[in-house]
């Protein structure tokens, strides 16, 4: 493999999870008494008519024998809108900047991706949504120099969030828990690509493969609502402020389901604070390495969310149909 | 030209987010307090919410330990603040555990409920 293919590669690493989890990675939604956040690695498990802008994410990469350690920075967008009730789309682009240490920097897209959801459980008393929905990422539609698959993928996806509003009152402070999920399985387009590779000292040529096994793509999230605790559960005299931060941690992991040609899995724990105000919400996490294939270094990633059902409840903030 | 386009778009998200948006309504405070425990019945049960309630689409549901529905009068919008509502209870509690089952609709008809329990002490 050359340099610039392993650079790709590494790119490709520190990204995965971002762009393989990413897409759809926002809607919050009510079950009975719970309001669901939007989480921010990780997608939630119901539809809406919301936008992520943006979410900003920094990570770092040291050196290896074959690649300058590098920081990069995301920036992504992200569009949710409600068809009717229960089914929406959301359309995702990003743009990354890596900084090569002692080199220059590299730009560009990263591919697009859109998902399409349905939500079809939504039980009120027992603070359960279930969701279904499936993701595409349009391969090429990004620029390969800053990781982005010449190829696509497709990912069919399930999607829960449950409250423990249930509990009993022996255990009422335990109420504000919920635990969100989602499980996929990513299809490559093209699981194994042959590229003919020439060397230039001896202008020999050779084929060399690039593979791209299916994914196995997890993601969990343990929140405990301060909002909950304190309108549902007790009363405990918190400020406005505080009254209004959910703490988390989320969970994201990716793992050849395939031949992994090399491949490990790869993972990030998340904690970090979500703030919801009236119409919008901003959340903060760091991005610590989960796995020996995630890296060594600790990121961080950052979230403004708009309500658009909130800001814009009678126009672009309902469904098409049955608004 | 970068500069002046990143302007312009933070403005127009600070405009977004600092408009006087209507959204879904959320309880923010209560009395007798989400929890508390009081030392004698409340006249009324007064909740406060983060946004304006539409009251005919709306309803508060108080029920004793046993599940039983306590006599209390209909939900009524504060006539000074749209976001609070009171429900007059015409006879004292007895002392117990009682839960507060609400359900709302906002002005712009978003819908939320919530529940909470208070006690009153023997």
């Amino acid at each position: 493999m050359n340099r610039t293919s392993c650079l790709m590669g590494a790119i490709s690493g520190a990204w995965i999870l971002v762009f393989a989890l990413a897409p759809g990675a926002a809607a919050h939604g009510i079950a009975g008494n719970r309001v669901f956040p939007t989480t921010l690695t990780i997608d939630d498990p119901a539809v809406s008519d919301e936008a992520s802008l943006p979410t900003i994410t920094y990570q770092r990469s040291g050196a290896t024998a074959d690649n300058p350690a590098t920081r990069q920075a995301n920036f992504s967008v992200e569009y949710d809108k409600r068809i009717t009730e229960h089914l929406g789309v959301a359309l995702n682009g990003g743009y990354t900047i890596t900084d090569q240490v002692g080199q220059g920097s590299l730009y560009g897209f990263q591919n697009f991706s859109g998902t399409l959801k349905y939500q079809f459980l939504q039980d009120a008393e027992h603070e359960l949504l279930m969701s279904a929905g499936v993701i595409r990422q349009f391969g090429g539609t990004g620029a390969q120099r800053v990781g982005a698959d010449p190829y696509g993928s497709t990912t069919p996806t399930l999607y829960f969030g449950k409250g423990l509003g249930d509990l009993p009152n022996s255990v009422a402070y335990l109420r504000p828990f919920a635990i969100t999920g989602t499980l996929g399985y990513q299809f490559a387009d093209v699981p194994t690509q042959s590229v003919t590779v020439v060397d230039p000292t001896t202008g020999s040529a050779s084929l060399q493969y690039n593979h791209s096994p299916n994914q196995l793509v997890m993601g969990a999230s343990v929140q405990y609502s301060l909002p909950y605790l304190q309108s549902q559960v007790k009363d405990i005299g918190l400020p406005e402020f505080l009254g209004r931060v959910t703490p988390l941690v989320e969970f994201a992991y990716t793992t050849p389901a395939t031949r992994g040609y090399g491949q490990s899995t790869q993972g990030t724990i998340a904690p970090g604070l979500l703030y919801d105000a009236d119409s919008y919400q901003v959340g903060v996490e760091a991005l610590i390495p989960a796995t020996h294939g995630s890296g060594t270094n600790v990121g961080a990633i950052i979230q403004l969310h708009l309500f658009l059902d909130d800001i814009f409840p009678n126009t672009i903030g309902k469904p098409i149909f049955g608004g | 030209m970068r500069k002046p386009l990143l302007v312009l778009l933070f403005g127009l998200l600070v405009g977004l987010v600092s408009r006087d948006a209507e959204a879904h309504a959320q309880l923010r405070a209560s009395d007798p307090a989400v929890g508390s425990t009081v030392s004698a019945s409340p006249a009324q049960i007064r909740l406060v919410f983060s946004e304006g309630i539409e009251p005919k689409f709306s309803g508060v549901a108080i029920t004793d330990a046993d599940g039983k529905t306590v006599d209390a009068a209909p939900l009524a919008l504060d006539p000074a603040d749209r976001k609070q509502v009171v429900v007059a209870l015409p006879s004292p509690l007895a002392p117990g555990t009682y839960k507060v089952a609400w359900h709302v609709v906002s002005v712009d008809t978003h819908k939320t409920q919530g529940a909470f329990t208070f006690t009153i002490k023997p």
